[in-house]
């Protein structure tokens, strides 16, 4: 994760349900703030059920401004609907997150590697 | 997604689902009709897309199954034999279902799932099997037309790029969301017609986080796809959106120049375009140092050994355009959407048609009020102006109401399917006949009348004509027929249901009626009253309770249905040869030419179609009075004094009127007191608490503000006609407006 420091100010966010245009506004404004107030922002989609083009138009848009700030975005734990999207708008170098691929039960690598930290066998 | 977009969708799909069973008709009377087979293909084609486009899976894969039948029948593969017809028509009743399930947004049944997949199954037995499409190979030769294989230039000089896909780019309209459009549907479709080889989401356009509207779309795509569609079935992809979006669709090896064009017309840095191009390998890098330089020189306004940078000009000279894209491309600002053969039409919400006849209605009664006033005036010219402006809103008037006729023709042309299917399944044979497809009614009645209608085609197919080995033994043609026919006729439309069947049997339906105690004994009805018996509540003479009909329910429900448009139906029968039902409706219920009529305090209107003449009811003819009866020119004629009627209380006056009223073959006399001419007037009813009064329709506002009763004449023809009839007490003048 890098070294804290007080300027590298971390947050999370975690996006769940619908991603849409009907919840845009009140997600640009979540967004907007984590922008506000933190250096450092993992956007955590594990639970997102439905991205649609104003969704995407968000996570882009941020990602531009944490760039044009010098802010660090990452997005982790992408659900499949959220990769569908990304391929069909040839975005994944967009944002330029690794894409870990889940295994069928719906856990991806992370998964994986946080359970391993936790039971001690890293 | 928002409402529109799915009414235009699903009217659409009703349009072609109509288009498709009317062609499949046709097809099983004539299976070599190239145009009905091109025009099936088309329409199960345009569904398919169309569902694809708003993401309808199912919907769009099940008409792919059809369409890809069609296909192989317009290219004389398959013969449009009677079981793949009947199959076809199963289908697009399937694809009716789907479109409605996509439009409510629910999951089918268990069952129509099971009788999907059965019937893909048999459209898969049909399609031959004589290994890859022939006809795909062609297009696919097509496409990879010999170009020289190092170089990119042809003959002529001009250049080309070397690349075999498609480039498509797109910047998506402002409006797009919120209209409920999403390009992800778009894309997934794109994916269907081939491969994205490459797409480049442009984020160009897109403001910050705080001064985004984040319902609106910024958003722009560079595609390159590979695909052996055709361009219009690219161009159709987004042809619901196309207006509102900037959108470019390059062919393969398309001209160096095209790709200048393309970049001089976008709005992004032309670097960064030519990179997108390069890396999605659109262009190599040699090819786009040639498209900047092109579009350099455009920029600069010189065409220096350049052909014209018109697009259209392009576009005629690009040697993979097919002639269509090049009409397209030429008209595409003011395209219209007209479909060949239909002419310019306008979709207009039924709601805002009847505001506007609404609105013209209170026209028409303040114009009335105004002339009025101009009258009293006695100014001669004002009344003159009153007179040319009364003539206006008359025209308008008519205009308005017209705006509201549909010809019926579409009606029974749905009777089509009806027959054949209904026909078929009580194994008689049977052909349709319609005549006066293009008389027109009120849109209202027509959606009204088509149930009673259903019934008593239904009835006719049941019970009227006979099965073919009971015509053999009449010597009747073994081909039933059954017409429907609709014309106008004073001042109504008049729709009849004739069939050559065996007809009414007038005894038993005289049998039944005294069993069921509606005829006294001592009664002997005439022919006519005694086929109007099966009007009456609970009234069938059929045998057997069929599927269809001959419950008991039938008769009196249709004629309360006709009556309830202010209808009439009566029943023509001549057993052994058929009967004839006859419907006659008015032309509309919204406004009526009337004729105004004075008893006592109060005003009536009578319609003036209805009106023959209007006589003086002198003292000498007040020996026959008594008896309901006067001598018209020799003929007896039958009266009602609306003051009786209508329980009047001024005493008679010594002059008196009658008003000569025929409806149908029917005429009576209405006794009044003033006549007061010719009257325009807008009906307005009355309300569920005058709803069951026999004589009375509605009512209507005068210029002097008073409430003029509308005479429901075919009732009170009834009334004049029968025997005893009390007389109603209802008193008009308690309906006044004060």
């Amino acid at each position: 994760m890098g070294r804290r420091s007080q300027k590298q100010k971390a947050g999370k966010l975690v996006l769940e349900g619908e991603v849409s245009i009907y919840q845009a506004q009140e997600i640009r404004e979540r967004l907007q703030n984590a922008l506000d107030q933190f250096a450092v922002i993992e956007l955590d989609l594990s639970g997102v059920t439905e991205l649609d083009t104003a969704g995407f138009q968000l996570l882009a848009q941020m990602k531009r401004d944490c760039n044009k700030a010098g802010k660090e975005l990452r997005l982790t734990r992408h659900p499949p609907a959220v990769l569908e999207v990304f391929s069909l708008y040839g975005a994944e170098q967009h944002f330029g997150d690794p894409l870990l691929l889940s295994a069928d039960d719906g856990t991806t690598n992370q998964d994986r590697e946080d359970c391993q930290h936790e039971s001690g066998t890293a | 997604m928002s409402q529109e977009p799915l009414d235009t969708f699903q009217a659409e799909c009703q349009e072609r689902l109509e288009e498709l069973e009317l062609g499949l008709l046709a097809l099983e009377q004539d299976p070599q009709d190239m145009e009905t087979i091109n025009g099936l293909f088309r329409a199960a084609h345009t569904i398919k897309g169309t569902a694809g486009v708003f993401g309808f899976e199912r919907l769009s894969a099940f008409t792919h199954e059809v369409e890809s039948v069609l296909e192989q029948v317009r290219q004389s593969r398959l013969y449009p034999e009677r079981g793949l017809v009947a199959l076809l028509l199963s289908c697009r009743d399937q694809i009716q279902s789907l479109v409605e399930e996509a439009v409510e947004d629910r999951d089918p049944d268990p069952e129509a799932v099971t009788v999907r997949s059965e019937l893909a199954k048999r459209l898969g037995d049909y399609r031959s099997d004589d290994g890859p499409d022939v006809a795909e190979m062609a297009e696919v030769e097509h496409f990879r037309m010999p170009v020289c294989a190092q170089g990119t230039v042809d003959g002529e000089g001009v250049e080309y790029v070397t690349a075999d896909n498609w480039h498509i780019s797109v910047r998506f309209g402002p409006d797009l969301l919120r209209c409920g459009f999403d390009p992800l549907a778009f894309l997934r479709y794109m994916r269907k017609l081939g491969d994205i080889v490459a797409v480049t989401p442009v984020f160009d356009s897109l403001p910050s986080l705080a001064d985004m509207d984040p319902e609106q779309c910024y958003l722009g795509v560079e595609i390159d796809f590979a695909s052996d569609a055709e361009k219009s079935e690219i161009e159709a992809v987004f042809e619901f959106i196309e207006d509102d979006c900037d959108l470019h669709i390059l062919p393969p090896r398309a001209r160096i120049a095209t790709y200048a064009e393309v970049i001089e017309a976008l709005p992004e840095d032309a670097m960064q375009l030519g990179e997108i191009l390069v890396n999605s390998g659109a262009l190599t890098a040699s090819e786009l140092e040639r498209v900047l330089a092109c579009q350099e020189r455009l920029r600069a306004g010189s065409d220096a050994g350049e052909e014209a940078s018109r697009l259209g000009q392009v576009a005629v000279d690009e040697k993979l355009v097919h002639p269509e894209v090049v009409d397209a491309a030429l008209n595409k600002q003011g395209r219209s959407k007209a479909r060949a053969g239909q002419g310019r039409w306008v979709r207009v919400d039924a709601e805002k048609l009847d505001q506007l006849i609404n609105q013209v209605g209170e026209l028409v009664i303040a114009s009335a009020s105004s002339s009025v006033l101009a009258q009293r005036l006695g100014d001669e010219a004002l009344t003159e102006s009153m007179s040319v402006t009364g003539r206006m809103v008359e025209e308008i008037r008519d205009t308005a109401l017209k705006l509201r006729m549909v010809q019926i023709g579409d009606t029974f042309a749905r009777f089509q399917r009806v027959v054949r299917d209904v026909s078929s399944e009580l194994g008689k044979d049977v052909r349709l006949e319609i005549r006066g497809g293009d008389t027109e009614l009120d849109k209202t009645v027509v959606e009204k009348i088509n149930d009673p209608l259903m019934h008593l085609v239904r009835n006719a197919l049941d019970h009227g004509i006979e099965s073919g080995a009971e015509r053999a033994a009449v010597g009747k043609a073994p081909e039933g027929r059954l017409l429907l026919n609709a014309y106008h006729d004073s001042g109504s439309i008049v729709i009849e249901v004739s069939d050559d069947g065996k007809g009414l049997d007038p005894e038993k339906i005289l049998a039944k009626a005294r069993s069921r105690g509606l005829v006294p004994e001592s009664h002997i009805p005439g022919e006519a009253e005694t086929y109007r018996l099966i009007f009456e509540p609970g009234f069938s003479t059929a045998e057997a309770v069929t599927n269809l009909s001959g419950r008991g329910v039938g008769m009196d429900v249709v004629k309360k249905n006709i009556e309830a448009l202010r209808g009439s139906v009566d029943v023509r029968s001549t057993p052994g040869a058929g009967a004839t039902f006859v419907i006659r409706l008015p032309l509309t219920l919204a406004i009526i030419d009337g004729f105004l009529v004075g008893v006592g305090e109060s005003a009536y209107v009578i319609p003036l179609e209805m009106v023959q003449e209007c006589i003086e009811l002198g003292e000498a003819d007040a020996a026959t009075r008594r008896d309901g009866f006067v001598n018209l020119r020799g003929e007896v004629l039958p009266y009602l004094r609306l003051r009786d009627t209508f329980g009047g209380q001024a005493p008679p006056q010594a002059r008196e009127n009658i008003v000569v009223v025929k409806c149908g073959s029917q005429s009576a006399g209405l006794v009044v007191d003033r006549l007061m001419g010719e009257f325009q007037t807008v009906i307005k009813p009355l309300g569920k608490l005058f709803r069951e009064l026999d004589g009375v329709s509605g009512a209507t506002i005068l210029g002097s503000g008073e409430v003029a009763i509308i005479l429901d004449v075919p009732a009170l023809l009834k009334v004049a006609s029968t025997p005893a009839g009390p007389p109603m007490q209802r008193q008009p003048e308690q309906a006044r407006v004060h």
